[in-house]
């Protein structure tokens, strides 16, 4: 079964993904940064979507709570389970997508067709 | 849902076979590769999480130095489960020069607390650590 955490602090982010992406999933579940390791495990998602990633913080601190979060999950993974993240610094990265998007580009990093 | 356990390793591709391991016995595994990731995540999930295992030798914190690197903050670890009351399991390598010493440390724990805490010498054996783990998980 196809499930997708969305991780986000800004509420209207996490609500607008998950209108966007209901179709291609069966399931979709929104959490928030501090939550988000917690969910995950409880949930087994197939994908999950991490907002707020950045390289600095609003404050310029070296680590915002996107990158903690991802680290988190990624190093909890198992093997299938997919993971974007998204932010608006640039990050070369294949499971990066930068702000803003298309939601074809979205989908495409996804790994999901419709 | 499956039980947590913590996993502490600071070298990735120990980390992967050790990740490994807990995942084919039917366990998740929730990462940390240095000392303050691993009580963030501790404190994130509190009693979420079933068991422990950890290497001896791991930095602080994620900026890696010689000197950090080479702290055996696997006490800390074992500290922290003795008190939370979650079983540990301690895997190590038998060529680190301090693990010998720190085996008599975690022993005497043993000692003092009642408690039972493995201790795997045996080149980072994860299955023999998980193995041991799963008898003292209730």
């Amino acid at each position: 079964m196809a499930k997708l955490l969305i991780v986000s602090d800004r509420s209207l982010l996490g609500q607008v993904s998950a209108q966007v992406l209901r179709e291609s999933f069966e399931e979709v579940v929104e959490a928030h940064h501090d939550s988000a390791l917690e969910v995950f495990l409880a949930e087994e998602p197939t994908h999950v979507f991490i907002f707020e990633y950045e390289e600095r913080g609003k404050k310029g601190e070296k680590s915002c709570q996107g990158i903690q979060t991802w680290n988190d999950l990624k190093n909890s993974a198992e093997v299938g389970q997919t993971m974007v993240r998204c932010g608006f610094s640039r990050c070369d990265q294949p499971d990066y997508i930068q702000m803003p998007f298309r939601i074809e580009e979205l989908r495409e990093r996804l790994g999901i067709k419709k | 849902m499956k039980k947590i356990i913590l996993l502490v390793e600071d070298l990735p591709e120990e980390l992967e076979k050790a990740k490994s391991v807990i995942t084919v016995a039917g366990f998740k595994a929730v990462v940390a590769g240095n000392l303050e990731d691993a009580l963030r995540l501790w404190e994130k999930l509190g009693s979420k999480i079933s068991g422990v295992i950890t290497d001896l030798h791991f930095p602080d914190k994620e900026d890696f130095t010689e000197q950090t690197g080479q702290s055996p903050n696997g006490l800390v670890v074992i500290t922290e489960a003795l008190l939370k009351n979650t079983p540990v399991s301690v895997c190590s390598n038998i060529d680190h020069h301090f693990a010998a010493y720190l085996k008599n440390v975690v022993g005497n724990l043993e000692k003092l607390t009642g408690r039972n805490i493995p201790f795997t010498m045996d080149r980072k054996n994860w299955q023999l650590a998980l193995d041991e783990l799963v008898k003292i998980i209730p």
